[in-house]
């Protein structure tokens, strides 16, 4: 399993990537929204994790362009903002989970896998 | 000046009462004491001299009546008339007019006129003031509330700002300690943790340095350093907004400005946020803060890329209460106004080619005698 992650905090990316290949999940990372686009543009993963308040483009925006490349991928959303209109909103743009920050490593991995098995079956 | 948001700049007039009633009863004693020696010392045929200070009972019964109203002014013409002419009490008790009294009586009866008047007017304007004052403490309070109110709206749209300085590296540090428990951790791990809480240290240590809305005073500041707390306060502003804020500051080392930094503070803050919001509009959304200093005034300027000001309402702008948002108080800008005013300053709002720009004009002279009056 493939998993691209967008996240502008380089520590949480760092923690994060290191957990998942300790789970042997084969992931990427990304600073930004470009650099998540380019990525995405060069290669289909199988679940995208983004963050929302990024520099350049945002999350949501991500979300819009990921779901015009490959509709069926599906986005798990990880944002300091959680609130339930935020939400509701990355849901109706297309987003399979949201995590707000601080969250359990294993949540994100339960979310990840979950994702993988729905769309998988 | 005027008051002060807070009622800081605003300083009791005048001596406590006591002291102003001791005053008043000095200057009546004395001068009745001093006229009366006049009249019964000076010979009768000094005419002139009579008639002043017959002129003058009238005025120590007015300003009797003034100080101490209609009671007073009663009291001091018993007093004065009694001195002037007993003889006329003893006619009137007596019910005994003769010819040559009457002259006397119809004086002692204008005394009691002029001071009954002047005390009916002196309780009259009593009331008055009474009820200015009334009026004034109570807009004194409504500029509190109002000033507090637009405090908390600003707080507010910095606490998204705040979530994302705290919760990420929050994040960092669950994810840290969960790799760790689970016996995944290592020495880059620890690392990583240490720096996540010396970073989230470092961000509540600046903002309780910067975040300092309410703690009024009046003091003289670095413009340098005011302008790297707003900065810091308009980063988190921004947090949930995609926008680009360019900066251009052009001061000397060393310049300083005088008054209550935080109420600038939250007075430009509010124009940024308002800036932030117009600019959602554009593809590009941009704020531009421009700072510059001349030997007579400093200017702030707020420029974005907006859809502008409709023409017709640009001058309401700063008007209480007035606002375009569905949402919105119309306090904020009006807020702005009055502590670019207290300062020594005037706030414009113009459109441009862009969208709108907003200027804080700070007139040097006038904001440096802020500091002898605080």
């Amino acid at each position: 399993m493939s998993v691209l992650l967008i996240e502008d905090n380089s520590s949480l990316a760092q923690l994060i990537s290191m957990f998942l290949s300790s789970e042997d999940v084969e992931n990427d990372t990304a600073p930004d929204g470009f650099e998540g686009l380019q990525l995405l543009s060069e290669k289909e993963y199988d679940v995208l994790i983004t963050d929302i308040r990024m520099p350049g483009i945002s999350g949501h925006e991500v979300l819009a362009k990921a779901s015009e490349l490959y509709p069926n991928m599906p986005v798990i959303i990880i944002t300091a903002h959680g609130n339930i209109p935020d939400a509701v909103a990355a849901i109706r743009s297309g987003a399979y989970d949201y995590l707000t920050k601080p969250f359990e490593n294993e949540d994100l991995l339960n979310s990840v896998k979950k994702k993988r098995q729905k769309f998988a079956g | 000046m005027g008051i002060f948001v807070g009622g800081k700049f605003m300083k009791s007039q005048g001596q406590p009462k006591a002291e102003n009633n001791l005053f008043s009863y000095v200057v009546i004693i004395s001068s009745t004491i001093f006229i009366t020696y006049f009249h019964y010392g000076v010979p009768k045929h000094h005419t002139v001299i009579h008639i002043s200070h017959y002129y003058a009972f009238y005025i120590i019964a007015i300003y009797t009546a003034y100080r101490f109203g209609l009671r007073g002014g009663f009291f001091i013409s018993v007093v004065l008339t009694g001195i002037y002419s007993p003889d006329s009490y003893v006619h009137i008790f007596k019910l005994d007019f003769p010819h040559h009294i009457m002259p006397s009586i119809v004086e002692v009866t204008m005394v009691y006129a002029v001071a009954l008047l002047a005390g009916v007017l002196s309780n009259r304007l009593k009331h008055e003031k009474l009820k200015v004052e009334m009026v004034s403490e109570e807009m004194l309070e409504l500029e509190r509330q109002v000033a507090h109110d637009d405090r908390l709206r600003v707080l507010g749209q910095l606490s998204a700002g705040i979530a994302h300085e705290i919760r990420n590296p929050l994040a960092a540090i669950k994810s840290g300690i969960s790799l760790i428990k689970s016996g995944k951790g290592n020495d880059q791990v620890i690392d990583i943790l240490s720096s996540e809480i010396d970073q989230l240290n470092s961000f509540v240590e600046r903002f309780l340095q910067y975040a300092k809305f309410g703690a009024e005073q009046i003091e003289e500041f670095s413009i340098e350093h005011f302008i790297m707390e707003l900065t810091e306060l308009t980063k988190l502003s921004a947090s949930r907004q995609s926008v680009h804020i360019d900066y251009e500051v052009n001061i000397p080392d060393g310049a300083m400005m005088y008054g209550d930094k935080n109420a600038i503070k939250q007075a430009l803050l509010n124009i940024i946020i308002n800036g932030i919001e117009a600019s959602q509009t554009s593809e590009h959304p941009t704020i531009k803060i421009w700072v510059d200093i001349t030997d007579t005034d400093i200017y702030f300027k707020i420029a974005d890329n907006g859809t502008g000001i409709n023409d017709t309402i640009v001058d309401k702008v700063f008007e209480p209460f007035f606002t375009t948002k569905d949402n919105g108080t119309g306090l904020g800008l009006a807020l702005a106004r009055k502590i670019t005013k207290e300062h020594g300053g005037q706030l414009k709002a113009e459109n441009t080619a862009d969208g709108c720009e907003f200027i804080m004009e700070i007139n040097r002279e006038e904001n440096e005698r802020l500091i002898n009056r605080g």
